[in-house]
């Protein structure tokens, strides 16, 4: 009988350099690696293959890496991770607008990249609607009851803070950005309230972290969004 | 208290001396200084011998007398012009009494002042408010005291006044009355003669009118009073037609003769006057720096010169039809003078008002070389800019280049040890032990994260200065902007404690990327200048204009001049030896805060203190207490 196939990762970027070097660690971490230099390429690679994640870099010669993530959404809900630069954060925000699940700045070390993959595989396997249950450390959710307690006690959460952490909890472990926050929180017509979720979003933590001035839950992506870690997750 | 400055103005009116000595007088009982005032005007030229004199004693008594001199010219044209004048001197020095003689203060020099003494002495009164203004009456009357500039001044009445037949009727009658004294002695063909005399007078103090009527009523008065038969028109002896005939020919042709050489003295005189206008407006040009200047004084020049407002438009070409002045006059009354130089126009002089009187071939001329004088005190200017663009550009490269020598320096340093070790790696691999193979993999890592960190020092620099970034304000807690900044200093942070004094609930405006960077790179800089183990202090302080954010550390401070040095790209402190940083760090942080409108200032209080100050939003409401 035939050892199981190894996952496969489709590895999309134009530098030689970072496609050696993706290569070697995750055929090393037991991946099958396929490679494409172009967006094209990795298009029709996408189409053809069997992949069970993709990493997709932001800056493509023959075109946006953001069109190619929009497409690929278009037919299958893998896993899509983003490389970026640190200086993209517009772009990024954008890939992850367009369906990326999240995102690995480059220059990234090797052990952040894996623990990445792994996230992003573990949740691939989930549907957003079907979680409901999860726990933050003495914290449990529970979103089909709509209810929070902590160690027992329930926490009473406004409307707004509610929405707020149902939005995150849905896509634990990924971050979400400020945008989409907005938009699935306040609806279309958030303009106002955009200036504030830094505010919300600090009252959550006071109301969810054992210490709210050292989140351990509720984290800051810095110039993309949040991200809720969840401890366990019940389906 | 001692008295200000007392001001005496003289001119060429008669006057002067008389002036002087009150103003001599005066000064025995008073302690301050003393200024003359002389006021040069073109008619001075032209003034007589005696009034001459006058001013030259005035000046050398006031000269002996301890007095400082000044000189000033005054045109005679420029309403106001003297009033200026002693208003400027006023100001320059603490002037406490201004004298000056009635003389001066006749309606020659400032029509549209009002004709009255009072009139001026209340307006100067107004300009310098802190001066008494003294009027000295001239000792002589009027008449005796012959206005030099009576002669041709246009101050002589209309036509229909009863002023201006004064004085044909006056000579009708001295002239009759002359000739009735001496009738019995000459004959009545000599008689005729007196009143040619007669009309010669009022051909030069009157024009060619007056003087054809004189010369029209002389005759009819000699032939009704003196010529046989008496009271009658219709002489007994025709032979006097041919009289009146030749009477009336010399009459005329004396009239015109006296008239014509009265207006070629006034062309003369406003020659005179129009050149200085151009001297005046070359010595005013000579100090004019910049564009602004230039036009304020050819504005001031067209005022004095020919009286009217004029408007300067730099920049401006004019249309091609239009009238080339002076050659032809303006069909909408607006005159438009081009300002060009040898490399295109540089503007337009454009006289909305030009008074009609003023339209005249001679007055476009002056307008013209005026503008000529302004266009080539432009260009000059132009150029001067133009050279200066040249050096800030050349000094622009040289900064360009400094920067560029100072990057490569910075790549080149950690590049180089990576090469070498990995070199070392490959080709010594197998003479190093394994602790030296990873000594030198480390050390690779670390230079190349020195690399990366130079990179994005130097990109959001870039980004930043390029404008490229749009400021994305929001409320954000500040607690959670000094978390995150320590968060993202953490791996340099070393053995320093950071002591972070802020208050959990202060509520900030700005964007939360930027100030964190800001302030995380405030964070490596303090760390990098702090003795081991040495304490940092961050504190917020919320003010009702703008909050301020600081970063102390228990360095040795900043050297003087430094404060502003810090901020400069690539800097580094001299003292601080290999532990610096980029360079970049505080410029980003400078750029920050120069982004929200802000500043950030350095000073020395037992180490550096770093302040970053932000205004508070105009049309962002606080949110007191957001709805939970």
């Amino acid at each position: 009988m035939n050892p199981p196939l190894p996952l496969q990762v489709l590895v999309v970027d134009d530098e030689p350099a970072i496609r050696d070097l993706l290569r070697t660690t995750l055929v090393a971490e037991g991946y099958g690696v396929i490679e494409a230099a172009t967006a094209r390429e990795g298009a029709t690679l996408a189409a053809n293959r069997r992949i069970d994640l993709f990493l997709i870099d932001l800056g493509l010669p023959d075109g946006d890496g953001v069109a190619l993530i929009r497409e690929i959404r278009g037919w299958t809900q893998r896993p899509i991770l983003v490389l970026s630069a640190r200086t993209q954060e517009s772009q990024k925000v954008d890939a992850l607008d367009a369906g990326a699940d999240d995102f690995v700045s480059k220059p990234f070390g090797v052990a952040e990249l894996h623990a990445r993959i792994r996230v992003a595989l573990r949740h691939a396997g989930t549907s957003l609607d079907s979680r409901q249950a999860m726990t933050l450390g003495d914290v449990s959710i529970d979103l089909l009851a709509r209810s929070v307690s902590r160690a027992g006690q329930p926490i009473k959460l406004t409307a707004t803070q509610w929405r707020l952490l149902e939005v995150l909890a849905r896509h634990a472990g990924r971050v979400v950005t400020g945008r989409q926050l907005l938009r699935e929180v306040w609806g279309p017509g958030h303009g106002e309230q955009g200036h504030y979720l830094r505010i919300y979003v600090r009252q959550l933590r006071q109301k969810l972290e054992a210490d709210p001035t050292a989140p351990r839950y509720l984290l800051t992506e810095m110039g993309v969004g949040y991200r809720l870690l969840a401890a366990s997750t019940g389906i | 208290m001692t008295p200000g400055m007392l001001l005496v103005c003289v001119m060429a009116d008669g006057q002067a001396l008389q002036l002087v000595r009150h103003a001599s007088q005066l000064q025995r009982t008073r302690a301050g200084p003393w200024r003359v005032l002389h006021l040069d005007t073109v008619s001075a030229r032209y003034a007589s011998q005696a009034v001459r004199r006058d001013l030259e004693q005035a000046l050398q008594l006031a000269r002996s007398e301890g007095a400082q001199i000044v000189q000033s010219s005054l045109n005679m044209h420029a309403g106001g012009h003297l009033m200026t004048q002693i208003a400027q001197q006023a100001q320059g020095g603490a002037v406490s009494d201004v004298l000056l003689g009635d003389q001066a203060t006749g309606t020659v020099y400032w029509p549209g002042f009002g004709e009255r003494l009072s009139d001026f002495t209340e307006l100067l009164g107004t300009s310098v408010p802190n001066a008494q203004v003294h009027v000295l009456v001239a000792r002589r009357p009027q008449r005796s005291a012959p206005d030099p500039n009576g002669a041709w001044v246009d101050r002589r009445p209309t036509r229909w006044s009863w002023r201006y037949w004064r004085p044909p009727l006056a000579v009708l009658l001295a002239c009759t009355a002359l000739c009735a004294a001496i009738a019995s002695h000459l004959h009545p063909i000599n008689l005729i003669m007196i009143y040619l005399v007669g009309v010669l007078y009022v051909a030069l103090v009157r024009d060619l009118v007056a003087s054809v009527v004189t010369v029209l009523g002389a005759v009819l008065i000699f032939d009704w009073i003196f010529v046989a038969p008496r009271w009658s028109l219709k002489p007994t002896d025709p032979e006097y037609f041919f009289t009146f005939a030749i009477t009336l020919c010399v009459g005329l042709a004396v009239s015109r003769l006296a008239v014509r050489s009265r207006t070629a003295a006034v062309a003369a005189l406003a020659l005179a006057d129009r050149a200085q206008s151009l001297s005046l407006l070359a010595q005013s040009l000579s100090t004019a720096r910049t564009p602004e200047d230039i036009g304020r004084t050819l504005l001031q020049a067209v005022e004095r010169g020919v009286g009217a407002q004029g408007r300067v438009l730099l920049g401006e070409v004019l249309p091609p039809d239009a009238p080339l002045h002076p050659l032809l006059p303006s069909p909408d009354g607006v005159y438009r003078f081009g300002l060009n130089a040898a490399d295109g126009a540089l503007g337009v002089l454009q006289v909305d008002h030009l008074p009609a009187e003023r339209q005249t071939a001679e007055d476009l001329h002056l307008l013209q070389a005026l503008s000529n004088q302004a266009a080539i005190a432009l260009d000059r200017c132009n150029a001067d800019l133009r050279s200066q663009q040249a050096a800030i550009q050349a000094e622009t490269e040289r900064v360009r280049n400094t920067l560029l020598a100072g990057i490569s320096h910075d790549f080149r340093t950690p590049l180089t040890a990576i090469i070498g070790a990995a070199t070392t790696v490959l080709t010594q691999g197998g003479q190093i032990t394994p602790a030296q193979h990873d000594a030198l993999l480390h050390n690779m890592l670390d230079q190349a994260q020195r690399l990366q960190s130079l990179t994005s020092d130097l990109l959001d620099l870039a980004r930043l200065q390029d404008g490229a970034v749009r400021l994305d304000c929001e409320w954000c807690p500040l607690g959670e902007l000094v978390r995150d900044a320590l968060a993202m200093a953490r791996g340099g942070m070393g053995a320093c404690r950071v002591d972070v004094q802020v208050a959990e609930d202060d509520i900030v405006w700005c964007d939360p990327r930027l100030v964190t960077q800001a302030m995380t790179n405030l964070l490596i800089n303090a760390v990098q200048h702090s003795p081991a183990q040495g304490v940092i202090v961050v504190t917020a302080r919320l003010d009702p204009d703008d909050w301020t954010l600081s970063v102390r550390d228990q360095g040795r401070g900043l050297l003087p001049g430094q404060e502003t040095e810090v901020f400069r790209k690539f800097y580094r402190d001299p003292t601080a030896g290999s532990a610096a940083g980029t360079g970049l760090g505080l410029a980003i942080c400078e750029v920050v805060a120069r982004l929200h409108g802000g500043q950030i200032s350095a000073h020395s209080d037992a180490g550096a203190v770093f302040e970053m100050r932000i205004p508070w939003p105009v049309t962002e409401p606080r949110p007191m207490d957001l709805p939970e």
